[in-house]
């Protein structure tokens, strides 16, 4: 048995710690751990829905103001008729109702990435183009990543969406919001045959994104129709206060 | 003590959960510098020396047949271009070409909408030899060292689809070999795609009409032969679009110059023709020019818009859960 002796001459025996004393101080460690790692994991949850959130909504509304038509802009839109190819960027979204200084750039398929996550809203590839006679479909987050779509829900009637191009402003005035199942695909058809008054020839727009915010078990889709375009020459919508 | 070393972990492991979580820069379509780098050649524990070289195949019958080149070894007088340990002959020694002319070949697609195609090649020639690109000279017949001392531009060269680079050796006698570090760039909004050494000059293109009328016998496309124009199918009641890739995404190719980067099956995309009382709408709505679309073509589902934190979060909660009942369990014993 080991043994210390101190200073002043006191021994002090040692004795091996028994075997079940170390079994039961191995588990605490694993049990401390799986703490540990828990408070982990829900900080992350955390930080990926009010940290991350926020840092890619900058990074979105940063990368929104580098594009643009003007020759200054080091990157230029994409005709939106040659955007065949996921992520090409279109143009460039504007929703007052959503913030006076909230923009998004508008990009080619809703995959999430390169679009939806690191853009921030998409195309649903194969619907119309903008301006065009059918149904101009596009996606963003509602809630994550930028949730580009957030305040979806907050449209309502009188608000209008832009939308700039190489060659044209898009004006869309709000029509209707519903709430459908993620399968209920009709709504982006050219005619969307729940939206009241709709006619083949009709110039919609159809925003959607997830609800319940951070849920997502349903679509929360918004019904725009076009409601005039100003060639990028005659310059922004006044409305818009970005001057010319 | 404890408590210090759970925060170092706590801080490390946040760290690494932030550091692959955090926002990528965007634009996969916008054009950026995209580099090839090539050694010819590098030994290592899966190459040792004599071995054959896995990334450099050759040809001694001028193209005809192709086999991998060997590496022989960092010994030559001559010494290494940078970066290098080897070099390559067309057997496993430096003597063994006598009087042949060796191509060590590098095939590569370039995606529409490349720009500023450039080469910087660094190499040691023993005897002599040249670069070509897609047949054509652009380094010169060199022989010994030679640095080609800054970017050779090869635009005028450089194909959008399939392009060959060739690094040519003609062995005359005594010491022969190519020891080389070219460094291609090229500006394009997709990454250089090299194809595997050996790999077939043929890609087999095939169709799936989706419903199509008809049948389409599938194209067998040579590798550096001109761009496809692929066909137009029919179905009743719906309008062609195109062909694309991915059914589901639709992301339709250039039908009219298309170049496979791989072997592949295209879909048809199809765009159903509206019937003219779906909205109760009359006759003379079918004069007006509708972009239509129909959702059988977009998307199975609405496209999945949210960030689900439950999951994690319950993750967490079990975690947490599972160590608490653990720590009790063991007090209690």
């Amino acid at each position: 048995m080991p043994e210390t002796i101190l200073a002043d001459g006191t021994i002090i025996h040692w004795s091996p710690v028994p075997a079940k004393r170390k079994k039961n101080s191995k588990l605490l460690v694993v049990g401390e751990l799986l703490v540990t790692l828990g408070i982990l994991v829900g900080l992350f949850a955390v930080y990926e829905v009010f940290v991350q959130d926020e840092v890619i909504a900058a990074s979105q509304t940063k990368l929104a103001q580098q594009f643009g038509h003007e020759v200054k802009k080091s990157k230029k839109f994409v005709d939106p008729a040659k955007a065949k190819t996921l992520g090409q960027i279109f143009g460039r979204m504007y929703v007052p109702r959503f913030g006076s200084d909230w923009t998004r750039l508008v990009a080619e398929g809703t995959r999430w990435h390169p679009v939806l996550n690191e853009i921030g809203v998409g195309h649903y590839t194969r619907s119309a183009l903008p301006g065009s006679a059918g149904n101009f479909a596009v996606a963003a987050h509602r809630g994550g990543f930028g949730g580009a779509f957030k305040n979806i829900h907050r449209l309502e009637s009188g608000d209008r969406i832009y939308l700039e191009t190489n060659d044209y402003w898009y004006v869309y005035k709000y029509l209707q919001t519903k709430i459908v199942d993620p399968t209920d695909v009709s709504v982006i058809d050219s005619v969307p045959f729940e939206l009241d008054g709709a006619h083949v020839g009709g110039k919609y727009m159809t925003m959607t994104s997830c609800t319940p915010i951070f849920v997502n078990t349903q679509r929360i889709i918004v019904w725009l129709e076009l409601e005039k375009e100003i060639p990028i020459a005659d310059g922004p919508p006044a409305e818009l206060g970005l001057g010319n | 003590m404890k408590r210090i070393s759970s925060a170092i972990y706590f801080t490390i492991a946040l760290s690494l959960l932030v550091g692959v979580s955090m926002p990528s820069a965007a634009q996969a379509a916008e054009p950026t510098v995209q580099t090839l780098e090539i050694y010819g050649g590098i030994i290592d524990e899966n190459h040792p020396l004599n071995s054959e070289d896995q990334y450099t195949e050759v040809s001694t019958d001028l193209g005809v047949t192709w086999h991998p080149a060997y590496l022989v070894g960092g010994n030559h007088p001559w010494g290494n271009v940078a970066g290098t340990n080897s070099w390559l002959n067309c057997a496993p020694s430096f003597f063994d070409c006598l009087n042949v002319r060796s191509d060590y070949r590098y095939r590569f697609y370039l995606a529409p909408g490349w720009s500023a195609s450039n080469l910087v090649a660094d190499m040691k020639i023993d005897n002599y030899g040249w670069i070509s690109l897609n047949g054509t000279d652009i380094s010169g017949e060199q022989a010994g060292q030679w640095n080609s001392g800054g970017p050779i531009a090869l635009e005028e060269l450089t194909h959008t689809g399939w392009n060959e680079l060739h690094v040519v050796l003609v062995d005359q006698g005594g010491w022969a070999g190519i020891n080389f570090h070219l460094t291609y760039t090229v500006t394009s909004p997709e990454p250089i795609k090299v194809l595997e050494p050996r790999a077939p000059s043929t890609l087999a293109v095939d169709f799936n009409l989706e419903g199509g009328d008809g049948s389409v016998d599938p194209i067998s496309y040579t590798l550096g032969a001109p761009a496809l124009t692929l066909p137009a199918p029919t179905r009743d009641g719906f309008t062609f679009q195109g062909w694309a890739k991915d059914s589901l995404d639709g992301l339709i190719v250039d039908s009219e110059q298309y170049i496979p980067d791989a072997a592949v099956t295209l879909h048809a995309i199809w765009d159903k023709i509206p019937a003219i009382d779906d909205k109760g709408t009359t006759d003379d709505s079918t004069d007006i020019p509708v972009e239509t679309t129909t959702s059988e073509q977009v998307k199975r589902t609405l496209a999945e818009t949210g960030l689900d934190p439950m999951p994690i979060s319950l993750l967490a909660f079990g975690l947490v859960l599972a160590g608490v009942l653990l720590i009790r369990k063991t007090k209690r014993s």
